[in-house]
């Protein structure tokens, strides 16, 4: 499910990866990071919130977790593969129209603060990125957020590092026809 | 960097930065599972081993001789399945799961549910392939060892279009005619995208579902459509026909427009607001209609009040129906799942076939988002698959129920067709 990647990615400053030694440990470390990639990824906090919560609780009760040079793209793979599952239930409970759930994405915005932060220029391209194919918009997340290498996206992704440049070069043209921009 | 890519790392930055730290809900640590005693190891390898054995058992005394295929009247000896991936639909064996033959149709092109499957009493197999830009439908039989034989189109079977996809679809018994429910790719005021990306698409402006009764030796159809209302849209869960295929019943959901799209229960679990979900029976012979037209055969209610999938029964009698009952956890969602036989005379249940408790999301066995029921061509064997996109793959039901249990089948990862 998630990536056996062979090398752990830098962290988003450049450090070193911290000697993580358990799950615990991990998540106390990356709580922040991990809920702010899935938000990224699935467009509202609540559900990225949950989305770490249980690859939290599924790690900690299978005792799952790599060597501590993996652990952080490990992890890393299974908050995306969260955020899939969560975007495909998404499509699919909208065709059907027959779940449980309020789909959150459709939500309004968390506080009147993230409505000032986030000015109407960044919402076009959060809106942009939005539109695009899940795969393409994890590229870009983690390429341009995270600043991960095409290796280390690849690592994350179970991906080449040939498909990571192709998404990530169809990912910014899009983008860039939807803002209007030349690519 | 470019201009674009500089605009995007200051919008990603500013989104991340939008979420402090220090307001994140505190992560729980969920409880350990208990560690095994030191007699659970040889325990389970017995209760392995009998369930081995009696797993043997009870195929031997159902699967039919070795000349025996399908629509013999015994247990079936193939399934055919298709899943969310797009992956095309694969023949396997009843009694080991195996994989006997792949279904050779052509690519789905990454469409939210790629493949619809039924099987008719004849022996015919029928596929819908959905996409792109057209639905289109073959027909196909197995022979002995489970392997696709006369795979050919339906003629009239070309139907939808960019917009439009099959969502459900039913062979009468003796294979003359297929119904197929269409619905919109895209849920109203939404652009969405199928598991792959390779296909986003807008909402179309009327998004009720239309039924088509195809038949398959002429290519005529007849149509059927219409909500209760105007501020009603129509969604066809499933599709199933009476065994002297006088009735084809459609299950179905109205919702008002536009709710089912922003607050996703609509008739699952409510009738409040104008949504309601029916079992209705339409009589293919007249032609077409308003699908409100058809007899009222169930609906929800106070003992029914959340049904995912009902099907008709071969004998016309029952409803045979998934129900979720029970409420709990942070969603208030249904703590167990029932195929039950509902009399149509009485409304009341009659016999449950299966019973599952439901854990919790992110569990095996959570509450499914999407319920298959897939009688055989007696209605008396019963293929159950459920799916819900939150729990890992292998985590949501896939058998056949036999005694009030579930002989498990193996699955690729997510079911959303089988017939057999």
């Amino acid at each position: 499910m998630a990536a056996d990647g062979p090398d752990a990615p830098s962290a988003p400053d450049g450090h070193h990866e911290p000697g993580l030694q358990d799950v615990a440990g991990l998540f106390r470390e990356r709580h922040a990071e991990l809920v702010r990639l899935a938000a990224l990824v699935v467009g509202d906090r609540a559900t990225a919130e949950d989305v770490v919560q249980d690859v939290f609780a599924r790690l900690c009760a299978r005792d799952l977790l790599p060597g501590r040079d993996d652990a952080l793209a490990y992890v890393r793979a299974a908050v995306l593969n969260g955020c899939r599952s969560v975007l495909r239930r998404r499509a699919l409970v909208r065709r059907l129209g027959g779940a449980r759930e309020r789909d959150r994405s459709d939500a309004a915005p968390d506080s009147a603060e993230d409505e000032v932060i986030l000015a109407e220029d960044r919402r076009q391209v959060l809106a942009a990125l939005a539109s695009l194919p899940v795969r393409r918009r994890e590229v870009l997340v983690l390429r341009y957020w995270l600043g991960l290498s095409e290796a280390e996206i690849a690592s994350v992704m179970a991906i080449s590092p040939g498909t990571v440049k192709s998404n990530a070069a169809r990912g910014l043209a899009a983008l860039a026809r939807r803002l209007g921009e030349e690519s | 960097m470019t201009r674009t890519e500089e605009r995007l790392a200051d919008a990603l930055g500013a989104a991340a930065r939008a979420l402090h730290e220090d307001t994140l809900r505190p992560l729980l640590v969920p409880d350990r599972p208990r560690r095994h005693a030191a007699w659970a190891a040889p325990a389970a390898a017995a209760a392995g081993l009998l369930l081995v054995v009696g797993l043997a058992v009870a195929l031997a005394g159902h699967l039919p001789g070795s000349g025996s295929i399908n629509g013999a009247g015994s247990l079936p000896r193939f399934y055919v399945e298709a899943g969310f991936s797009g992956a095309r639909p694969e023949v396997r064996s009843t009694a080991t799961g195996a994989v006997t033959d792949r279904v050779p149709v052509p690519n789905a092109g990454g469409a939210l549910v790629p493949y619809l499957l039924t099987a008719a009493g004849n022996g015919d197999f029928f596929v819908a392939v959905n996409g792109p830009p057209v639905t289109r439908l073959y027909r196909f039989r197995l022979n002995a060892a489970g392997q696709v034989r006369g795979l050919r189109q339906v003629p009239g079977g070309t139907l939808g279009n960019a917009q439009w996809a099959a969502d459900a679809m039913a062979a009468s018994p003796d294979g003359s005619q297929v119904a197929v429910s269409l619905g919109p790719r895209a849920a109203p005021g939404s652009t969405i995208c199928s598991p792959s990306g390779r296909e986003c698409i807008g909402p179309p402006s009327d998004h009720s579902d239309h039924i088509y009764v195809v038949n398959t030796a002429t290519g005529a159809r007849s149509f059927w459509h219409g909500g209760i209302g105007q501020s009603s849209a129509v969604s066809v869960l499933s599709l199933s026909w009476t065994r002297n295929g006088t009735e084809l019943a459609y299950f179905a959901q109205w919702c008002p427009q536009g709710r089912a799209n922003t607050f996703m229960s609509c008739a699952r679990g409510t009738r409040t607001g104008g949504a309601t979900a029916e079992v209705r029976a339409i009589n293919p012979a007249s032609g077409g209609g308003a699908l409100t037209s058809g007899r009222r055969l169930f609906q929800l209610s106070a003992t029914f009040p959340n049904v995912p999938q009902a099907v008709i029964s071969p004998d016309g009698s029952t409803i045979t129906a998934a129900v979720l009952t029970g409420s709990g956890g942070r969603w208030h969602t249904p703590t167990a799942l029932a195929v039950e036989q509902i009399s149509i005379a009485t409304g009341k249940p009659l016999r449950v076939l299966y019973r599952q408790h439901l854990s919790g999301a992110a569990s095996i066995n959570s509450t499914p988002d999407y319920v298959t029921l897939s009688p055989d061509t007696t209605g008396k064997h019963w293929l159950l698959s459920t799916m819900n996109g939150s729990v890992p793959c292998g985590s949501n039901l896939n058998g056949w129920i036999d005694g009030g249990q579930l002989v498990p089948l193996p699955a690729g990862c997510t079911v959303v067709a089988e017939a057999w």
